[in-house]
This record gives C-alpha cells, sequence and structure tokens, in this order.
C-alpha cells in the first residue's frame, strides 16, 4: 500500500469516498441488527394463542400464577 | 513457483486501498446465495408446522449470511486459485481490493453470528445444520478435497444441500424422509450441473490446476458420469411421488416426471456430443441452463402443492 502521505488530492478524494461509503453501510447493517433483534423479542413475547393457552393449562395447572 | 500447488491461503496482489463496500458483499458470493435461498425457503413452505412470518423471515436470513460467509471463507482460502482464472481473477482478494486477513474475520463473523441468530430465534436443531452446513462447505470441500480429488464437486454438493435440511428444521424441529429426500435432490443435481460448466470451462480449470473430471479423466468420461447422475437425480425426485412414498401431489409429481424426462434427454445429448472445443459445446450449454430451471421448477412445485392442498 502506498504512503498516504504521498497520495495525490484525487487518490485522497476516492480514499475518502470508499471510506464513506464503508462507514454508511456499516451505519446500516447496525441499525438493521437493531430492528432484527428488538423485533425478534416482541415475536417470542407474544402471549400463547388460546388454544396453546388451554393445552398449557391442561398440562400444568396454574402456569399463569393463578 | 506454482501457485495452485500450495496449500496456504495468497493474497496475490497487494491492498491499494481501503474496499468499498460492494467488494464485501462480493465476497459473499450473491449469485450462489441465491439459490441456497430459494431451496430453503421453499423447504420451509413444505414442512408440516406454523412460523410466525418474522421468524421465517429471520430464517432465511440466516442461511443466506451462513452461505455468504461460506463464500467469504473460501474465496479467503482460494484467492490463489482464483487468481488464475478468467473467471474469478477479478474478485476482492485476487484483485487486491481486500486484505486476506479482512476476508477471514469477516468470514468468521457472520459465520458464528448467523448460527447464534438461527439458534436463539427458531430452535438449536436448525442451528446446529446451518453449523454443520459452512464447516463442511469450508473444511470438508474447500480446504480438503476441493484441490484433491476429481469428486470434488459431488462432495461439494452435500454442502450446496445443507440448506434444505436447516430450513425445513426450522419450521417443524427435525429432519424427517422427506427433507433429506430434498436434500438428495440438491446433492445428485450439483455433479450434473456443475460437470456441464466444467466441460465448456475446461481450460480454466486446467490452468488453475483444479483436478476437476474433465481435466483429470477426460472429456468423455465426464460425459459418462454426467448421464450416470442424470439417472440418479431423477430416479431420487420421482421417491415423494403419489403411488411411491407419497410425501408431494400431483403438482410435484407431473413436474418431476415431465422436466425428469427432458433432463434425461438432454444429458444423453451430452453423454453423445464429441465437441472438444468450448465454443461447439451446445448441448453441454443447454444442460448447464436447463439445469438451473429445473432446480427451480421441481422446488415451485413442491411448494404449489402445499398450497394447492
Amino acid at each position: 500500500m502506498t504512503d498516504p502521505a504521498l497520495w495525490s488530492a484525487a487518490e485522497r478524494a476516492a480514499f475518502d469516498a470508499r471510506r464513506r461509503s464503508r462507514n454508511l453501510a456499516l451505519g446500516i447493517l447496525l441499525a438493521a441488527l437493531t430492528v432484527l433483534f428488538f423485533g425478534i423479542t416482541m415475536v417470542r413475547m407474544v402471549p400463547p394463542s388460546g388454544e396453546v393457552q388451554a393445552k398449557l393449562q391442561a398440562q400444568k395447572p396454574g402456569w399463569d400464577g393463578r | 513457483m506454482n501457485t495452485a500447488q500450495t496449500s496456504e491461503p495468497l493474497s496475490t496482489a497487494p491492498v491499494t486501498a481501503f474496499a468499498d463496500w460492494r467488494d464485501y458483499f462480493a465476497l459473499l458470493k450473491p449469485r450462489v446465495m441465491t439459490l441456497v435461498i430459494f431451496t430453503a425457503a421453499c423447504a420451509m413452505v413444505a414442512a408440516p408446522g406454523q412460523l410466525h412470518p418474522f421468524l421465517a423471515f429471520v430464517s432465511v436470513l440466516c442461511v443466506a449470511v451462513a452461505a455468504g460467509a461460506a463464500g467469504a471463507l473460501n474465496q479467503w482460502y482460494e484467492a490463489d486459485i482464483d487468481a488464475l482464472m478468467k473467471r474469478t481473477a477479478n474478485r476482492p482478494l485476487p484483485a487486491g481490493r481486500l486484505a486476506a486477513g479482512e476476508a477471514l474475520t469477516f468470514g468468521i463473523v457472520l459465520s458464528v453470528g448467523s448460527v447464534m441468530i438461527m439458534g436463539l430465534a427458531l430452535n438449536w436443531v436448525a442451528a446446529a445444520w446451518l453449523a454443520v452446513s459452512i464447516g463442511f462447505y469450508v473444511f470438508v470441500y474447500t480446504m480438503w478435497l476441493k484441490r484433491r480429488t476429481p469428486q470434488n464437486i459431488v462432495i461439494g454438493g452435500a454442502a450446496g444441500a445443507f440448506p434444505v435440511l436447516v430450513g425445513w428444521a426450522s419450521v417443524a424441529g427435525d429432519t424427517p424422509l422427506m427433507a433429506w429426500v430434498l436434500f438428495g435432490i440438491i446433492f445428485l443435481w450439483t455433479p450434473p450441473h456443475f460437470w456441464a460448466l466444467a466441460l465448456f470451462m475446461e481450460a480454466d480449470y486446467s490452468k488453475a490446476g483444479v483436478p476437476m473430471l474433465p481435466v483429470t479423466h477426460g472429456l468423455a468420461e465426464t460425459r459418462r458420469q454426467i448421464l450416470w447422475y442424470s439417472f440418479a437425480l431423477v430416479a431420487c425426485t420421482l421417491v415423494p411421488l403419489p403411488g411411491i412414498t407419497g410425501l408431494a401431489g400431483w403438482a410435484y409429481g407431473s413436474t418431476a416426471i415431465f422436466t425428469g424426462a427432458l433432463f434425461i434427454a438432454f444429458a444423453v445429448q451430452v453423454y453423445r456430443s464429441t465437441s472438444v472445443s468450448s465454443a461447439e459445446m451446445f448441448a453441454e450449454k443447454r444442460l448447464f441452463k436447463f439445469s438451473l430451471f429445473y432446480l427451480a421448477s421441481l422446488f415451485g412445485a413442491l411448494v404449489a402443492d402445499v398450497w394447492l392442498a
């Protein structure tokens, strides 16, 4: 890799543009991961449907703490 | 020095500047990923059970990222031979746009991340199959067999077949006979598909020193093997038919019979072909293109069966 101190203005501009695009991509990726984890948590935390609830109650009375 | 003989990965050009995000994306082999996503998604639809649409999306995403991670690790290891082939010389590592260490780290992070998310969000059976698929592709296919045996494609076919097990397990939590039949279809489809490609790309593989069947055993033997694998493939696709095991319906059954007959017909044309020049290998190119349509139509019909039921 050539010494950055020896870069021409055009090489410096190209380097900056690549670095900017990488940083932007990384930012989008982190935001997407946040949304992904939030979504997984929400879906997994949804209370069981009526049918599943009935099965659980039949297996273990008082499962809901009552 | 013959770089094709070295077992250590080698970046063949100096890294000139920081890579663009597109170079990282190219490491994931997005075109290969498409097929893996498609087959895994079809297996998810065909598997018995219900899955929340968001979790189904997460499952497909994990399969895609894992396939990409395996592709990145493959490119990290194969930078030396990629530099020798026209088709792959412009990839980020041989072209010198990325350092080998960056590609390795990228591949490892994505591999671990996809397996962990699959385990936490879906189930650990699917996560285990996902880990096996990455490990098989990287260690068994890329590092062990690809440069050592002309049967590399046969073994590599298993790596491409694991995603159907992952897709099925993410919905059903297990892998019954039908999941393994789908595995078998992709496993047996891979040799005729890639050997057809290898026939008209033989010069490239020969230059890179990769022991592909046309390079080691000649064109005639490759054509014979394509025909035998085509018979085995079509036989495997008939297993789920109503009246045999009844695991699939008639939308799948009629598609498997019709397209299977065409596949055999094209494979016979390849077997009879005597072309030695890539430009004249029309039968081989036709089989290669048709094989893509064939796999897509089989899995598409499987989904249609579920929707029609």
